[in-house]
């Protein structure tokens, strides 16, 4: 799986990156950042998760293109 | 009747006083027996359960802008003198723009109250507390009402934020209580014309505000500086949006921390074990917030959304143009969401909060409120006046239609433990 970041919606909330810092990151200017290209199958559930708690639904989850 | 088609009794009555005291029994029955109900007092379907709340505040057919209730039995205030022009500036708000003008006037606004920005606010936020609590003490009383405490904190932080000076304050906030009763329709006309005079004051106020920061030879640079500056030069904003923008933040910031606050001091309380350990370990303190925000939710029916076309939500059909209303306050007590919803817990990890809302309306002042609970809560109830008790009950609002407000909470403070040494 890959995730989308909405970077319209995103307002830097930071719900995401307390969930999964394996693969999101805030900058010190408020910007998202995706550190992995494709999510492990084993921090799918914390994806999940995250995409669930973004206060702005920001944040999807796509099957990764084969 | 009931799904089983047994047939029940149930009285809604949320303008009762025993609703406003205790509305769980009622959200309890709702979320159990009609998780959607058809209020037929006000043909608005109501919505209890946690999930169909998400449902809500994220659908795509339903809009906040209260143009697309094709049943809105007002109108009115549009009719009362004076009240035209408002027109443009309640027709460019945040619940009535289009999604890419809504984008776009929001992120001008959204940049100054993330977590980070707001971390920034909390020394402020900090002064601004404690100086209210020096003014609440100052006659002596032994017991005092928290809400003459809670009352001015929000206003003064936000009006900080802005620059607004201080003689314009009271006029904001009375701007703000009109804005907050022009929501509930079916007024009468005398409190339209009320209503009416609040917003034409508000205009002025407005007019004011911005005419003085434009011919200031040194601008701070704040918020109003950069939402004035991207209307006047970059041209990202249009005046009217500029004037709605501006009256939206002053006047939602003013008004719902100062119930939320409330609400959160007479929890505590309540729950004297509960505040102990927050009192002996203040890394609770974020989750006890939330958890106050969860357990006794100060919103009734005032979160409103009208359907754009005809659909079904939770199975039962919603005609275009009609009026759904989600009811916070049942949502966060749902035992399909929270284990144990009844129980006042300050441990409970990832609450996810729906208080704020979800989605493209998510409160823009969530993270400000959520530091300025914090920070009251911490100064009062921690580090001032540790022993403080409920010297009675509370006083509740029960004729105001969309929440519960605290008018009094009387507390006997206790000893004054001395401000905390920087």
């Amino acid at each position: 799986m890959r995730l989308i970041i909405d970077v319209i919606a995103c307002e830097a909330n930071g719900a995401c990156t307390r969930i999964l810092p394996e693969a999101l990151e805030l900058d010190d200017e408020d910007q998202l950042h995706l550190r992995l290209a494709v999510i492990p199958p084993e921090l799918e559930d914390k994806a999940e998760r995250a995409v669930r708690v973004c206060p702005r639904q920001a944040l999807r989850l796509e099957p990764s293109k084969p | 009747m009931n799904h089983k088609g047994t047939i029940v009794h149930f009285d809604f009555d949320p303008d009762s006083e025993s609703f406003a005291y205790d509305p769980y029994p009622a959200y309890a029955w709702l979320r159990t027996n009609a998780p959607v109900y058809h209020w037929e007092k006000r043909d608005t379907l109501l919505l209890s359960r946690l999930e169909d709340l998400r449902t809500f505040l994220t659908h795509e057919q339903l809009s906040t802008d209260i143009a697309d209730w094709e049943h809105h039995p007002g109108g009115q205030l549009f009719e009362q003198p004076g009240f035209e022009a408002w027109g443009s500036i309640i027709a460019t708000s945040l619940f009535q723009l289009p999604p890419a003008d809504h984008a776009r006037v929001r992120k001008l606004a959204s940049v100054a109250l993330t977590p980070r920005a707001v971390r920034a606010m909390e020394g402020a936020v900090r002064a601004t507390v404690e100086r209210t609590l020096d003014d609440l003490i100052a006659n002596g009383d032994e017991v005092v009402n928290i809400r003459d405490f809670t009352e001015t904190i929000p206003l003064t932080v936000i009006c900080d934020l802005f620059g607004v000076p201080s003689q314009m304050r009271a006029g904001f906030r009375e701007f703000g209580l009109a804005a907050i009763r022009s929501v509930q329709p079916n007024l009468d006309p005398a409190v339209l014309s009320e209503i009416a005079n609040g917003f034409t004051q508000g205009k002025v106020l407005l007019e004011q505000l911005i005419e003085a920061r434009r011919t200031d030879p040194n601008p701070p640079a704040d918020l109003l500086t950069r939402l004035i500056e991207a209307r006047d030069e970059a041209h990202r904003l249009s005046t009217a949006e500029l004037m709605s923008l501006i009256f939206a933040l002053i006047t939602a910031g003013s008004d719902t921390t100062v119930h939320g606050t409330c609400y959160a001091v007479f929890t505590l309380l309540r729950h004297p074990q509960a505040l102990a350990e927050l009192q002996a370990d203040r890394s609770l303190l974020r989750s006890t917030i939330e958890e106050t925000l969860r357990w006794d939710s100060f919103g009734k029916i005032g979160l409103f959304r009208y359907a754009l076309s005809d659909f079904e939500l939770a199975g039962v059909p919603v005609r275009k143009g009609q009026a759904v209303s989600g009811l916070m306050g049942a949502a966060l007590r749902d035992p399909n969401g929270y284990a144990d919803p009844d129980r006042f817990d300050i441990h409970r990890e990832n609450v996810a909060n729906l208080t704020f809302g979800l989605g493209r309306h998510f409160c823009l002042g969530a993270n400000l409120a959520r530091t300025e609970m914090m920070k009251a809560i911490e100064i009062l109830l921690i580090e001032r006046f540790p022993h403080a008790t409920l010297a009675g009950e509370p006083v509740i609002d029960h004729h105001n239609p969309i929440m519960r407000p605290i008018d009094n909470l009387p507390v006997r403070l206790g000893a004054d433990q001395g401000k905390a040494k920087a």
